[in-house]
C-alpha cells in the first residue's frame, strides 16, 4: 500500500554523497577567484576610533579592503540591528571590522596584519544577570535589556490568577534551570562564493539553510533590487541551525560588488566556533502549586534569554520559548515573564528547537520535582494534568488532534512504569 | 619555494607544483581540484579528509604535501569505476548512513582500510576504527552496521591488491 | 608572511650539512601529526611580524624505521610508526605495555603517520609513549654533528615542549632493556578514543611470590614533565601486591605532581583521579 513508509529508502543524491561526488558550496571555485579574510576585533567591547588600511591596500595580490563606510546600509538580520562591519561600539569580541579580497589566502592575511587600528578596549560584560544590572557596561548604546514591543522589558503572558492558585496549593515548588551555550559545529564551515554575472548581476552560492530569511535582507544591505540578486542554495555539510543567520554572504557579496570578480570567503574551523551565533544561554526559574491530589494550581515562571551583542535570532526564541515554556500541562492560573538581555558575546542563532527544547528540559525537571513534592509517579502526574482535546493552550488557542495521554502511556510503557487504573483509563478524547 | 611533486593519485601519476607548508589535503583540494576529502578543521580532528596513502588511512591535513613524493593515493571518487559502486559506498548508500554527508568520504576511506586489514572485525573494532571521523548529523550508527554488513559479505567481495593499492 | 623551506635528506651527512646554516628555525619532521596542524593554524592567521624563515626537514629517508633485537635489549627507530610499533612480533612478545599504551593513542588514522620519535621530542606532558618508556628504563639516542649520545628517558624532558636535546640533535633511536618483570599502562581521556590524557600512568613490577621487588612508576599530564613516583615505588618496594598496599600506596602520588587547570581538566580533578590511574596501572602490570 506504501512505496516508502516502513521501508528502507535510499537518498536521492546519495550516490553523490558516498562517491565524495556531491558539489559543497565550499567545494566551488571560479577562475579569477579572490579569497576573502576578515579583520576581528580582539576586544569583547571596545571604542574604534578609526580604522586604516592604505598599507594593506599596497600588499601585491590585494583587490579590495572594506570598512564600514563601504556598506551602503550598515544592518543586517531578522532584526536588522546587526552591523555587517562593526560602527564606533565593538559589540563582542571576533565581530568583523575589515574585510579583504585578495589573490591568495596568503595575500590576503598578510593585508590583514597591515590594517592600523586606533581602538580602545572598555569594560565589559558576559554574564547575562550581571548586564541585567543598571550600572553594568552597556552593550548597546540603548540599554542592555530589551523592550518588547520598544515599551517594555518583560514579555507578559498571564492567565487567571497565580496568587490565588498559590493560595489553594499543598506544596509550593520552585526550581531554577539554566542552559549552556552551546555551538552548531557543522562540519562543513560557513561558506559563500559572490560573483557578478554577465548581466551584472550579483549571485551568490551560499551555505545559507534559509535562502528566504536572508535574500530580502542581503537586497538591503547591499542596497540592490532583488532582480538584481540571485542566491544560490546548495548541499551543505550540516547546518543544525547556525545556517538560519548571515555569516559570510553579506560580505562575500559586498567584495565581488566592489573588484567585479568572485569571491569567495569561507569561515576557519576556529571562526566557525569562536565566533559564529551559538546557541545562547538561557535561565528558568519556576515556582508551582500544586495539590496534594496532583492538581496543579499555578505556574510562575521567569525566563532570562542571554541574547548576545545582537538581536539576531534571539527574539525569535524568546517568542517561542514564551509560548511553550509552560508545558504539556493544562494550568488555570500562570503568569511568565520573559526577559532578554544583551552581553558582549557572539549573537544568539537558532539551533535546534529554537528555545522549545532548553524551555522543555526546564519545565520537564520541575514536573519531576513536583511528583516528588506529592509523592506521585512522574507519569501519573504528567497524566493528571495533561492536556486533552479542544483545551486552550497557555495563550489562547484551541488545540485539535491531542496525543498527550496516549504518548505518555506508550512512554510508561516502553519504561516499564506501571500505570494506575485511575489514569490507565484516561483518554485524550 | 615551491618544487614539482610528483605521485600516483587514484591509480594515474600526477605532477603538481607544490610549496613546502602545503598539506597534501589542500594540493588535492586547491590545486588538483579534487574535492571528494573534504576539510572540516584542518585540525587533524575530524577526519573528513582521509585518504588512504600506501595503504593506510591517513588525515590528508596532517600529511605535508611534500613527503608524499612517489607515494600512493586513494581517494572516495577514485575507488569507484563508472557506476559500479565500491562495497563500502554501496552499504553505506543502502544504509542510509550519509545524512549531510560531508563526512561520508572520509568515512568510506578509513572503512575500506580498515577492512583491508582486519576483514572479520567485531563492533567495538569498528567502533574504534572510526573514531577519528566525526559525524555531526551522529550517524555513527548507521556507519558501523554498514561496515559489520560488508565484513559479513552482504555486498560482495572487497577488490584488492592492484584495485586498491595502486 | 615568513618564507617555508623544505629538506629531505637521506643521510645523516647532509642532514647535519643542511643544519649549519643557522639563518632560518629549524623543525624536524617525523610524522608530523602535532607540526602539521600547528603550521596550518599559523598559517591561517594574520603573520607575525620578524619571524624566522622555517625550514622544515623530514626525517623519514634516514632509514630510521626499523626494529631489531639482540640479547639484552630491544632498538626501535625514532621514525617507526605507532601502527608498525603494534604490529611488531618483537615489540609484542617483550613490552606488550607499548602496544596497551598505543592502542590509546589518538586513532587508527593518526596513529598510521604518528611516530614514537615525534611523540618524544614533542615533549607534551600528555603524550602517552613517554610513562612507559620511563618505567621501562629506556634510552634515547641522540645524533649531532659531533656524534652520539644516550640519555635515559627519566632525565630527558625538562619542561613543556622541551628536552636535553640540543637545537642540532636528532633523535635516532630508542633503547629499552629486556626486563624480568611486566609493565602495565592506564589512561583517562574525556573520551574512548582520539583524545589526549587527563591522566596518564605506567607500572613496571617484578616480584617474587606476590612481594613487590622493583617497582617503577610513572605519570603524565599531571607536571611539567611526566614525573616518577618516588614515594610510591617506596611504599611498594618490599611489600606484598595486596589491594589495600596498591591503593595505600597509589595514593602517594598527589605528593608528588603539580597538576593545572586547562582545557582538558581542572588540577582539582587531576589530583583525584591521579591515584586512581596509577593504580590502575599497576594492577596492569601485575595481571600476568
Amino acid at each position: 500500500m506504501f512505496k516508502s513508509v516502513g521501508k528502507r529508502v535510499k537518498k536521492y543524491d546519495g550516490v553523490g554523497l558516498v562517491t565524495g561526488r556531491m558539489t559543497y558550496v565550499s567545494d566551488l571555485t571560479m577562475p579569477n577567484m579572490l579569497i576573502c579574510k576578515t579583520l576581528r576585533s580582539p576586544y569583547h567591547r571596545a571604542k574604534l576610533n578609526k580604522v586604516d588600511v592604505s598599507e594593506a591596500l599596497k600588499v601585491p595580490g590585494v583587490y579590495a579592503v572594506i570598512t564600514k563606510d563601504d556598506v551602503p546600509h550598515n544592518y543586517f538580520s531578522m532584526v536588522p540591528d546587526h552591523h555587517v562591519l562593526a560602527e564606533d561600539l565593538i559589540r563582542y569580541k571576533g565581530q568583523n571590522i575589515a574585510a579583504v579580497a585578495a589573490v591568495s589566502k596568503e595575500a590576503a592575511l598578510e593585508a590583514i596584519s597591515k590594517i592600523k587600528l586606533d581602538i580602545e578596549e572598555l569594560p565589559y560584560v558576559i554574564d547575562p544577570v550581571e548586564a541585567c544590572k543598571p550600572d553594568a557596561p552597556k552593550v548597546r548604546p540603548e540599554g542592555n535589556l530589551h523592550l518588547f514591543d520598544g515599551v517594555s522589558e518583560v514579555r507578559k503572558i498571564r492567565k487567571g490568577d497565580v496568587e490565588k492558585g498559590f493560595a489553594e496549593a499543598d506544596y509550593i515548588v520552585e526550581g531554577t534551570y539554566t542552559t549552556p551555550c552551546q555551538e552548531h559545529a557543522p562540519l562543513e564551515t560557513c561558506a559563500s562564493l559572490a560573483y557578478l554575472d554577465e548581466a551584472g548581476k550579483l549571485v551568490i552560492h551560499s551555505k545559507s539553510q534559509g535562502l528566504y530569511f536572508s535574500q530580502g535582507d542581503l537586497a538591503n544591505v547591499f542596497q540592490l533590487p532583488l532582480n538584481k540578486l540571485k542566491f544560490v542554495g546548495g548541499t551543505i555539510g550540516g547546518g543544525f541551525g547556525g545556517m538560519n543567520s548571515i555569516h559570510t554572504d553579506h560580505i562575500a557579496g559586498l567584495l565581488a560588488l566592489k573588484t567585479g570578480r568572485p569571491v569567495k570567503f569561507q569561515l576557519t574551523r576556529e571562526e566557525e566556533m569562536l565566533y559564529s551565533t551559538i546557541r545562547s544561554p538561557w535561565i528558568f526559574k519556576f515556582k508551582d502549586g500544586i495539590k496534594k491530589d496532583g492538581t496543579i494550581t499555578a505556574r510562575k515562571i521567569e525566563v532570562l534569554h542571554d541574547c548576545g551583542a545582537y538581536t539576531e535570532l534571539g527574539l525569535y526564541a524568546v517568542e517561542k520559548n514564551a509560548n511553550m515554556i509552560a508545558g504539556a500541562v493544562k494550568v488555570e492560573n500562570l503568569a511568565i515573564d520573559s526577559k532578554m538581555v544583551y552581553t558582549n558575546k557572539m549573537p544568539s542563532g537558532s539551533m535546534r528547537g529554537f528555545g522549545v527544547n532548553v524551555g522543555q528540559f526546564a519545565d520537564q525537571v520541575q514536573i519531576d520535582k513536583l511528583a516528588r513534592a506529592v509523592g506521585m509517579s512522574p507519569i501519573e502526574v504528567r497524566l493528571k494534568n495533561a492536556f486533552k482535546e479542544n483545551d486552550e493552550n497557555h495563550v489562547g488557542n484551541k488545540l485539535v488532534a491531542v496525543s498527550a495521554i496516549e504518548t505518555l502511556k506508550m512512554v510508561a510503557e516502553m519504561a516499564g512504569e506501571e500505570i494506575s487504573p485511575e489514569y490507565a483509563n484516561l483518554s485524550s478524547k | 619555494m615551491s618544487e614539482i611533486l610528483s605521485f600516483y593519485l587514484n591509480g594515474n601519476p600526477v605532477e603538481v607544483l607544490v610549496k613546502p607548508e602545503q598539506t597534501l589535503l589542500e594540493v588535492l583540494r586547491d590545486d588538483l581540484g579534487l574535492t571528494s576529502p573534504k576539510c572540516g578543521c584542518n585540525h587533524g580532528d575530524c577526519g573528513a579528509c582521509t585518504v588512504i596513502l600506501d595503504g593506510k588511512a591517513v588525515k590528508s591535513c596532517l600529511v605535508l604535501a611534500p613527503t608524499v613524493k612517489g607515494k600512493k593515493v586513494i581517494t572516495a571518487d577514485g575507488l569507484c569505476s563508472g557506476e559500479k559502486l565500491h562495497p563500502i559506498q554501496q552499504a553505506f548508500l543502502d544504509y542510509g548512513a550519509p545524512q549531510c554527508g560531508y563526512c561520508t568520504p572520509g568515512m568510506v576511506m578509513a572503512a575500506t582500510a580498515f577492512l583491508l586489514e582486519n576483514p572479520k572485525p567485531t563492533r567495538e573494532e569498528i567502533k574504534e576504527a572510526l573514531s577519528g571521523n566525526l559525524c555531526r548529523c551522529a550517524g555513527y550508527d548507521k556507519y558501523v552496521e554498514a561496515v559489520l554488513a560488508v565484513s559479513n559479505g552482504e555486498f560482495g567481495l572487497l577488490p584488492e591488491g592492484s584495485d586498491i593499492n595502486v | 608572511m615568513r618564507g617555508y623551506f623544505y629538506e629531505s635528506p637521506d643521510s645523516f651527512e647532509k642532514l647535519f650539512e643542511v643544519l649549519k646554516d643557522n639563518s632560518r628555525e629549524i623543525k624536524f619532521l617525523a610524522g608530523g601529526s602535532d607540526f602539521v596542524p600547528r603550521l596550518n593554524l599559523e598559517r591561517e592567521q594574520a603573520p607575525k611580524e620578524n619571524k624566522k624563515d622555517l625550514l622544515i626537514i623530514n626525517l623519514s629517508e634516514l632509514g630510521l624505521n626499523t626494529i631489531t633485537e639482540n640479547d639484552s635489549e630491544v632498538i626501535i627507530g625514532a621514525t617507526t610508526t605507532f601502527t608498525e610499533i603494534q604490529k611488531n612480533d618483537i615489540i609484542k612478545r617483550e613490552f606488550p605495555v607499548l602496544i596497551e599504551a598505543i592502542n590509546q593513542i589518538a586513532g587508527l588514522s593518526v596513529r598510521n603517520i604518528a611516530t614514537i620519535g615525534g611523540n618524544i621530542m614533542n615533549a607534551s606532558p600528555a603524550a602517552d609513549s613517554v610513562p612507559s618508556l620511563v618505567v621501562l628504563d629506556a634510552v634515547f639516542v641522540l645524533r649531532g654533528p659531533e656524534g652520539s649520545r644516550n640519555v635515559e628517558a627519566k632525565e630527558f624532558f625538562t619542561g613543556p615542549g622541551r628536552t636535553v636535546a640540543k637545537e642540532n640533535e636528532v633523535l635516532t633511536h630508542i633503547i629499552i632493556r629486556k626486563n624480568k618483570g611486566f609493565a602495565g599502562f592506564n589512561k583517562l581521556g574525556r573520551r574512548k578514543a582520539e583524545t589526549l590524557s587527563v591522566v596518564n600512568a605506567a607500572a613496571y613490577i617484578e616480584r617474587e611470590n606476590n612481594v613487590c621487588k622493583v617497582a617503577r612508576i610513572a605519570v603524565g599530564s599531571v607536571a611539567p614533565t611526566v614525573v616518577r613516583c618516588k614515594e610510591v615505588e617506596e611504599l611498594l618496594n618490599g611489600k606484598e601486591l595486596t589491594e589495600e598496599n596498591i591503593r595505600a600506596a597509589s595514593e602517594k602520588v598527589v605528593d608528588e605532581i603539580s597538576p593545572i587547570d586547562d582545557i582538558r581538566a581542572s588540577a582539582w580533578y587531576r589530583r583525584r583521579v591521579a591515584p586512581v590511574i596509577v593504580r590502575r596501572a599497576i594492577e596492569a602490570a601485575i595481571v600476568e
